[in-house]
């Protein structure tokens, strides 16, 4: 093993611009990867917060039949939970809140509605049940919080994907440059693979030394990666929480080991497969 | 010793992959067995060996002898198993050549020694290192290797030299540094193609010697080359190809095209 590690090592040595071609490709793509991932990782845990606190309202009129509105929406399988209330209330909630509606609707009366207040199981559902309740008689209006919702989602999503779509342009790069620097490799010792063969070597013996180059440059970059990528997280996620506090920022290590783990395994399994694929194939060339 | 290590252990490889062929050591008598063999390249339709049938017995030394295309490298290529035979049957040890694959292949080439023209000896390596190249390759213990090395080494005359880059030697030394290299794993089966090509009266004739020596400690011999004047001096019998056909087989030598 000792030979096949020395061997890696020259082979590395002998080719560095190819070398740390694929080292600088392949952090890149694992720090965009992490980056992505993280990302969504707090997107979904604020969606989910949003998800929560979202709720439809539905105004009534005058007339309308409360308690009946209140079965009916009570009735609809999206809703998780619904309650019914009254005009004083609102305007007692609201007074809470801005003390002078009180003396206001002294003069002018009450001026709230009765409500009817749903919440639903997922952010989604909100527009149709807003739908549903707004043709019910006697409702006069109807507002849900995903219309700011919606809007945010999408760009996130699209975000998202965008990420990904660049994270795999990247590990298709990755995937090319370990190719090439394994090429370079094998080309740089076809005498010596020549002399192996007729000596007797199996495939793997000759083989190993630029697995291992693969698995090497595959950890120095996970390395690289995870040395970018955490301390820099985690201190914007300390200045996140400083100037935002009501984004739920992902910080307990509970959560965030196993992922950055995970990009680490990633690029030491791209680096060994890649590396693994290019020999099978180069040796081929060679014979 | 070169039973015990060679046919046995390839014949041993046999029986553990084919069962049913029966090819025990006492057995295998024909080394090498070409039976109707012709060999067509593909790409450029060259005929390079036509409906060749001979044999080699254990512990034979042959020449193979003919002009520049005869077919020399293609009879080499062919027991090295770099090709396969386009119609007909080779067999080494009794095993048709087909029947090698994969890691087999590698097993098979363990048991041959190769020499070439161009002696492919790795620059970066001392003649230490490069004999000892084949014991790393096929895996002895490293412990065996100072002796067995230092033994090869001796009979090609160079156990002085063992510290000395191949740059440092000269042509007949550096032939001499790769026979070495072909015979520290102790093969039964020693393949030489134009060993003394790039060399001068004196070497060639050292080189020769040292082949003989091999072969009188068991090792058939097979040696490819042009050199009238080895073969005239050095007799054994002579295979002669002209345009791919086997024209000649003289158990006493003698270069005749």
């Amino acid at each position: 093993m000792n030979y096949h590690f020395r061997e890696a090592l020259l082979a590395m040595r002998g080719n560095v611009t190819a070398t740390l071609a694929t080292l600088m490709t392949m952090t890149l793509t694992l720090l965009m990867l992490g980056f992505v991932l993280l990302l969504t990782l707090n997107v979904n845990r604020t969606l989910s917060q949003l998800e929560s606190q979202v709720e439809v309202a539905a105004f009534l009129r005058p007339d309308a039949q409360d308690e009946q509105l209140l079965s009916q929406v009570q009735a609809l399988p999206q809703v998780t939970q619904a309650t019914l209330v009254t005009s004083e209330q609102v305007l007692t909630e609201m007074t809470q809140d801005s003390p002078y509606t009180r003396d206001a609707a002294a003069l002018v009366g009450n001026p709230f509605p009765d409500t009817l207040r749903m919440r639903v199981a997922r952010v989604e559902d909100s527009r149709s049940v807003a739908a549903a309740v707004s043709a019910l008689p006697g409702v006069e209006d109807v507002e849900y919080g995903a219309g700011y919702v919606d809007p945010t989602v999408k760009t996130l999503t699209a975000v998202r994907g965008a990420g990904y779509a660049l994270v795999g342009l990247l590990l298709l790069g990755t995937l090319f440059n370990i190719l090439n620097a394994v090429r370079v490799a094998m080309y740089s010792r076809r005498d010596e693979i020549t002399v192996m063969r007729l000596l007797g070597a199996t495939r793997g013996f000759i083989r190993m030394p630029h697995v291992i180059e693969g698995l090497l440059v595959g950890t120095a970059a996970a390395a690289l990666s995870l040395g970018i990528l955490t301390p820099a997280y985690l201190g914007l996620a300390r200045r996140v929480q400083q100037l935002a506090p009501v984004f739920p920022v992902v910080q307990d290590a509970g959560t965030l080991l196993p992922l950055l783990g995970g990009v680490a395994l990633l690029g030491i399994l791209i680096g060994l497969l890649g590396s693994l694929f290019a020999t099978r194939r180069y040796l081929r060339e060679l014979e | 010793m070169v039973w015990g290590r060679g046919w046995a252990m390839l014949c041993r490889e046999h029986e553990r992959f084919s069962p049913s062929v029966a090819v025990c050591p006492d057995r295998v008598v024909r080394v090498i067995d070409f039976k109707n063999v012709s060999l067509e390249y593909p790409v450029t339709r060259t005929l390079a060996l036509d409906d060749v049938s001979l044999q080699i017995g254990k512990g034979e030394f042959v020449y193979l002898v003919g002009h520049s295309g005869a077919g020399k490298s293609s009879f080499m290529s062919l027991i090295l198993k770099r090709a396969l035979p386009t119609r007909g049957e080779v067999r080494v040890a009794g095993e048709p050549l087909a029947r090698y694959r994969g890691r087999r292949t590698a097993l098979l080439r363990r048991r041959m020694g190769t020499v070439f023209q161009d002696n492919l000896l790795l620059a970066h390596l001392n003649a230490y290192d490069n004999v000892a190249f084949t014991l790393r390759v096929t895996g002895v213990p490293q412990r065996e290797w100072p002796q067995r090395v230092t033994t090869a080494l001796r009979t090609v005359g160079l156990e002085h030299k063992k510290y000395a880059l191949p740059l440092q030697l000269s042509q007949g030394e550096q032939q001499r540094v790769a026979i070495a290299r072909a015979i520290v794993g102790d093969p039964p089966l020693l393949l030489a193609d134009e060993p003394t090509g790039n060399l001068d009266p004196d070497n060639s004739r050292e080189v020769l010697k040292v082949l003989q020596n091999v072969n009188l400690r068991g090792t058939t011999v097979v040696v490819a080359t042009h050199a009238r004047e080895l073969v005239e001096t050095f007799r054994h019998r002579t295979l002669t190809l002209r345009k791919g056909k086997l024209v000649r087989d003289d158990p006493y030598g003698g270069y005749a095209l």
